[in-house]
């Protein structure tokens, strides 16, 4: 049995030497003390390595790389780990200092599972508003057929899967390669959590500049699905909810396309996903979309 | 873990042959080997029980790579290779000592924060004359030193330091020791039983350089860490069994054979039953019983061994080994020191040698999860209605002939509210209250009992049970338990860990809603949940029974010659003390049946055995 558990915390970056001290530093600053560092940092033309480097604190990695994808990136840091556990980090959010304690009880609970999430927070640095992913069930495979709560903070896998699970690095797939690999792992590992907040994923202004090409929003769904459906395992857990979740999945672009602007997309892909599971109307999503279209 | 002494005088007052000879004193502390190091100003000895790397690197005083520092250490530090992950520290040995030192010279004196262990260390600067003295959080290991100003003398046990000045001085007996003694049953940090010498306080370290003041630094105050953020029981129970199994886990890091202490109760049962769990090997157990049934707990640790699959050992006692012990608690317990159950101690450390180099034991359970019968007194004497009439009910109280009333007549029989926690103890323990003590001592003099402790520190209000359990914390567990497990075992040279005590569970434990320990008048409730986890509940439905021998009944057979060596007015007289009319009459009380006055008895005549040997 494992108990001290040595955290590989992995932060892909590019192009943030504004951002990534205050992420490093919430994980230097962990109540939990037993943990790596690998900053990939993909191909930043900023002063980020320096401001990486500056940093006193030998459990810090930094490796550079060709730019290239977040899954590329991703990938990267987790073979380069040395720990039992990968969690991952973005260079813009941050840690609060149980983080990793809460993890450890966590993980040693439920012995060590390959698949873990730890409940966070988005928070809105410029309004002050925050929405708690806190709600979660253990081996609740509903959690992704709507979409993906899990974003890619307070996720926590086994090092010994990660020579035969990985980030998917096709380009076209950016943005949805973290829901498709979290399809996969749920199917063959179920997935444990704790809700506990332990961190804030955080939204600035310049995320909220958002454009959406409804075709790339499409083609990155086609191959989401048909990826993660090439999986046996994804095939018999989630095979039964395709309608609900090529349906959700649709009208998640209809939510970006509303986002950009583009009413006539949204629209359609809003019949387009009620079409396949009519239910999926009533959901706060849909919600969503007439507010950005009506409203704003 | 070993035994540590040394110097630094500024007027080169001691040799090397006197470093050689206060250290050898402590010779039981580690067999396996011994060094020194001396120049003139500074001496260091160390004698080595070597429990991790066995080989020559792990000799002590051990000096860092730069050849600038050295260092002498006894303790463990369970994380010393995440610590010198951390901070990148290349080992070429395998021990936590030499990360110790390297850590230090990267960090500073702070870096001890990073440390979870039990340990006493002392580094020191060759080329600067300058020393610093670490002790850990909780108070595990000890050391005690003699400051004036030009000479600093250390050692872990007091009769190294002793040894040391008294070719040069003679040592004053300090008053307030004797009336602490008699109220606790022991010397309280920082006193010792001699004026000059002193406990130096846990959780701080000291720099000390040419012949200015000591510099001490508070690094750890459990009062300052106790967290009222409030998890639900299930959650709280969850974080407590990682911390407990963490905790272990640590404190299996070894080189040699261990096993753990299995007395029966809650507390060790846990401690073995989480070992058992986490260790690929069978584990030891030990126990030692009585027997007289009624102080013997043996049966059901055979039970829980069973239970757990380890591989059990049981002593049976007889009087006669007992006996023998009580006369040596005086030469290994250094000062007064009335804790009888230093003796089963002594007895089941002997006994587990045989076997193993090193224990885990259960101790810190009563204080952290509120084991003692005492903070139900607490609550009870802050109830408005048994506060107002307390003079009555005491009166009546006593005025019943058992002997369990008259004991129970005394917790009432209290002024100062400020001194109740104090009290509560001393009556729990059957030793001489305040009151008491005016009438006991020659010069009636004990204005100077007072016990401080910094509740206005605590960030959470706190209830009478729990300001009693953190006063024992304070107190009782650090300056007697502690000091009875580590001299008792070091005495046959078994190194004794206490998982309960890391400083994790500790901060946590204390910042815990009471009703998840006391519920449904049930102690340790968070703790036997997760107990049941591993071993049936049946096996701990019965009362609980201290680790204690039968001295009433020893005192009025085998013993009753040392009451006649020990209370005589003579002896009374010539140490001068005690009021002797007061002590015969005590004495007398006893003899007629109040039983419940065995152990001031006892206190009466360890003092003296005490005197008779030392002063």
């Amino acid at each position: 049995m494992k108990v001290d558990i040595l955290f590989s915390v992995v932060i892909p970056t590019y192009n943030r030497a504004d951002k990534i001290k205050r992420t490093i530093d919430s994980v230097l600053q962990q109540s939990y003390r037993i943990f790596e560092i690998i900053v990939i940092d993909d191909g930043s033309t900023d002063n980020t390595e320096e401001v990486v480097l500056a940093i006193n604190d030998k459990r810090i990695q930094y490796h550079k790389i060709v730019n290239s994808e977040r899954a590329v990136a991703r990938n990267t840091g987790m073979q380069l780990a040395k720990g039992q556990y990968i969690t991952l980090l973005d260079s813009d959010d941050i840690y609060y200092s149980n983080y990793l304690f809460e993890a450890a009880i966590s993980l040693f609970k439920y012995n060590n599972p390959p698949f873990f999430h730890l409940g966070y927070e988005v928070k809105d640095e410029l309004n002050g508003t925050s929405k708690k992913i806190n709600r979660l069930k253990n081996d609740d495979f509903f959690i992704l057929i709507k979409g993906n709560p899990l974003s890619c903070m307070g996720i926590f896998i086994a090092k010994k899967i990660t020579d035969t699970f990985k980030f998917n690095e096709n380009r076209m797939l950016s943005g949805s390669e973290d829901w498709e690999f979290w399809l996969r792992l749920t199917a063959n590992f179920g997935i444990k959590t704790n809700n506990k907040v332990c961190a804030a994923l955080l939204q600035h202004d310049d995320r909220s500049v958002l454009s959406y090409d409804h075709f790339k929003l499409y083609k990155r769904k086609e191959l989401a699905i048909s990826n993660a459906f090439k999986d046996d395992k994804v095939k018999e857990v989630y095979g039964k909810y395709m309608n609900q979740i090529d349906s959700y999945a649709d009208t998640y672009i209809a939510l970006h396309l509303a986002m950009s602007k583009n009413k006539k997309y949204a629209f359609k892909y809003l019949l387009s996903g009620m079409r396949k599971y009519p239910l999926s109307f009533f959901s706060r999503r849909t919600l969503s979309i007439f507010r950005e279209l009506i409203i704003r | 873990m070993c035994g540590i002494a040394g110097f630094i005088s500024i007027p080169k007052n001691y040799t090397e042959k006197q470093l050689v000879s206060m250290t050898d004193l402590l010779t039981h502390r580690g067999t396996d080997a011994s060094g020194y190091f001396f120049d003139g100003f500074c001496g260091l000895g160390h004698r080595r029980l070597s429990v991790l790397d066995l080989s020559d690197a792990g000799k002590q005083p051990m000096f860092s790579a730069c050849g600038k520092y050295a260092i002498v250490f006894n303790g463990e530090v369970y994380n010393y290779k995440e610590v010198a992950q951390e901070l990148n520290i290349v080992q070429k040995t395998g021990t936590d000592t030499e990360v110790l030192l390297e850590a230090f010279i990267l960090k500073g004196p702070d870096f001890v924060n990073l440390l979870n262990g039990m340990f006493a260390f002392v580094i020191y600067k060759l080329d600067e004359s300058k020393i610093w003295i670490f002790r850990d959080r909780v108070g595990i290991k000890p050391i005690y030193y003699f400051y004036d100003g030009l000479n600093f003398v250390f050692a872990s046990e007091l009769k190294a330091v002793k040894s040391l000045l008294e070719q040069n001085q003679t040592l004053k007996i300090n008053k307030h020791a004797i009336n602490s003694y008699l109220h606790l049953g022991y010397i309280e940090e920082p006193n010792s039983i001699y004026e000059n010498i002193s406990k130096f306080p846990s959780g701080h370290y000291a720099e000390l350089s040419n012949n200015q003041s000591l510099k001490f630094t508070n690094y750890w105050n459990l009062f300052t860490k106790i967290n009222d953020e409030i998890d639900s029981f299930e959650e709280a129970k969850d974080k407590l069994k990682y911390l407990l199994f963490s905790s272990v886990n640590y404190r299996l890091i070894s080189d040699v054979p261990f096993g753990t202490f299995l007395s029966g109760g809650v507390d060790s049962s846990l401690v073995t039953a989480i070992a058992a769990n986490i260790s690929e090997k069978k584990i030891n157990t030990f126990t030692i019983g009585f027997h007289d049934k009624s102080h013997s707990e043996a049966e059901y640790a055979a039970k829980i061994s069973k239970s757990l699959g380890t591989d059990h050992h049981e002593m049976i006692l007889s009087e006669k080994d007992s006996i023998q012990l009580l006369e040596d608690i005086v030469g290994v317990y250094d000062e007064p020191f009335a804790d009888t159950s230093a003796i089963p101690t002594m007895l089941i450390s002997k006994f587990a040698r045989q076997h193993v180099t090193m224990t885990l034991a259960g101790d810190g359970g009563d204080e952290l999860f509120m084991g003692y019968g005492a903070y139900q007194w607490a609550k009870r004497l802050q109830n408005p209605f048994l506060n107002a009439f307390k003079q009555p009910i005491g009166g009546f109280l006593s005025s019943l002939p058992q002997n369990k009333y008259k004991r129970a007549a005394m917790l009432f029989k209290y002024d100062n509210e400020a001194n109740v926690m104090d009290h509560i103890f001393s009556q729990e323990q059957y030793l001489f209250s305040e009151n008491e003590l005016h009438t006991i001592l020659k010069n009636k003099d004990t204005n100077l009992l007072t016990y401080g402790v910094p509740f206005s520190l605590v960030d959470k209000s706190l209830k009478p049970e729990e300001k009693q359990a953190l006063f024992d914390f304070k107190y009782y567990l650090k300056d007697d338990l502690l000091v009875k497990v580590d001299r008792a075992s070091m005495k046959y040279s078994l190194e004794t860990r206490v998982p309960l005590l890391d400083y994790r569970i500790v901060e946590y434990s204390f910042g815990l809603p009471i009703d998840y320990k006391l519920k449904n008048g049930e102690s340790k409730h968070i703790l036997k949940s997760i107990l049941y986890d591993y071993v049936p509940q049946e096996l701990f439905n019965r009362p609980k029974r201290g680790f204690s021998i039968p001295l009433v009944k020893w005192l009025k057979n085998d013993l009753g010659y040392l009451i006649e060596d020990y209370t005589n007015t003579q002896i009374i007289n010539k140490y001068d003390i005690l009021d002797s009319d007061a002590v015969q009459l005590l004495v007398k009380q006893f003899l007629a049946g109040h039983d419940y006055l065995y152990n001031r008895v006892w206190l009466v005549i360890h003092l003296h055995m005490w005197l008779s040997k030392n002063a």
